[in-house]
């Protein structure tokens, strides 16, 4: 699985946010992780676990699960698709464009000093 | 003292950078690039043996072949006489430098037509941004008719969705109209056709259908 790559990219860019700011530590990082980003959030968690280094050694990984939303650019409505992930306007037949639920991004790092 | 600091970093930003070279590499030689994906064992390489002489009759061609382990793939296109170069990877997909690494082999006399036939499997590859043109994601029928609904990502990120072994329908259990209407609802806006490779039933319809879209590629 492509967890293991992902996990060492997303430690990588907290490593460079500690050493561009000065910092000793990454306490914790916080990734967007959209429901249709085709990224499984246990195998991304142990991936992290384990591969943990550099000032990042003893991070945190927050993971903000983003559900899917889509709009239809005919009638401007948002819909929720529910499991059956449906993609179509339910009001005027049209396909749905996918607004919200393929994020992968790290949205923010908490970086510390040394004791 | 902690301090949070706002980052707003696409995790994939590095492959899409290289994705972007890609793109601009392709676009100074002319190459349209098409993006293969699927399952292992639903027939990539026997889709691309079977439509390359088809589309070689109006284009120049060659394949990046992408596999765990061996060169079969790469000497089976070479068997109808269609230029390959074979990637090994231990990755679950291709990224964007692996394939610059192989396109880059082909300079010397480059392709009108460059395939990409990613690692076997209906997840990962969809995360990865080749720099291509065209995403294809290839199904057999035989795999089921709900895992489209299961494995969204790719089916609607493809302009086109092939299914395949559809000379198996009859032993395997499967509605083709239910498969049909599950990648319809995923993926409202994809091509979709349902084809043999190994038989050569509906084909024809594929091919033209990609050689229509590489044409409008090359225009512009």
């Amino acid at each position: 699985m492509h967890e293991t790559g992902i996990a060492a990219d997303i430690l990588e860019i907290a490593n460079a946010q500690a050493a561009l700011h000065g910092k000793a530590r990454v306490a914790e990082v916080t990734v967007r992780l959209g429901d249709m980003s085709g990224v499984v959030a246990e195998a991304l968690e142990f991936a992290f676990e384990v591969l943990r280094d550099g000032a990042a050694s003893k991070a945190r990984l927050e993971l903000k699960r983003i559900p899917v939303l889509a709009r239809c650019n005919v009638c401007q409505v948002e819909t929720r698709p529910g499991a059956d992930l449906i993609l179509w306007c339910a009001t005027c037949g049209r396909p749905l464009k996918v607004i919200e639920g393929e994020e992968l991004t790290v949205e923010s790092v908490v970086l510390e000093d040394d004791e | 003292m902690a301090e949070r600091i706002e980052v707003e970093a696409p995790v994939l930003r590095k492959n899409d950078e290289y994705a972007a070279g890609n793109r601009q590499w392709f676009a100074e030689r002319g190459i349209a690039v098409v993006n293969i994906m699927s399952a292992p064992g639903a027939g990539k390489t026997t889709l691309l043996e079977k439509s390359l002489p088809l589309i070689g009759e109006r284009y120049s061609c060659a394949v990046i072949e992408g596999d765990l382990q061996t060169d079969l793939d790469a000497e089976r296109i070479r068997k109808v006489g269609v230029r390959a170069h074979q990637i090994n990877t231990t990755c679950c997909h291709l990224d964007a430098r692996m394939v610059m690494g192989a396109a880059e082999t082909f300079e010397a006399s480059v392709p009108e037509v460059l395939f990409i036939e990613n690692i076997g499997n209906l997840v990962c590859p969809a995360s990865y941004d080749l720099g291509e043109h065209l995403k294809v994601t290839l199904f057999s029928v035989v795999e089921g008719a709900d895992k489209p609904k299961k494995y969204p990502k790719m089916f609607r990120m493809s302009d086109c969705v092939v299914l395949n072994k559809a000379d198996l329908l009859p032993y395997s259990g499967v509605a083709l109209d239910e498969l049909l209407a599950n990648v319809h609802d995923v993926s409202p806006e994809s091509a979709v056709f349902t084809v043999s490779a190994r038989t050569g039933e509906g084909l024809r319809e594929w091919v033209d259908w990609l050689a229509g879209r590489i044409t409008r590629i090359r225009e512009r």
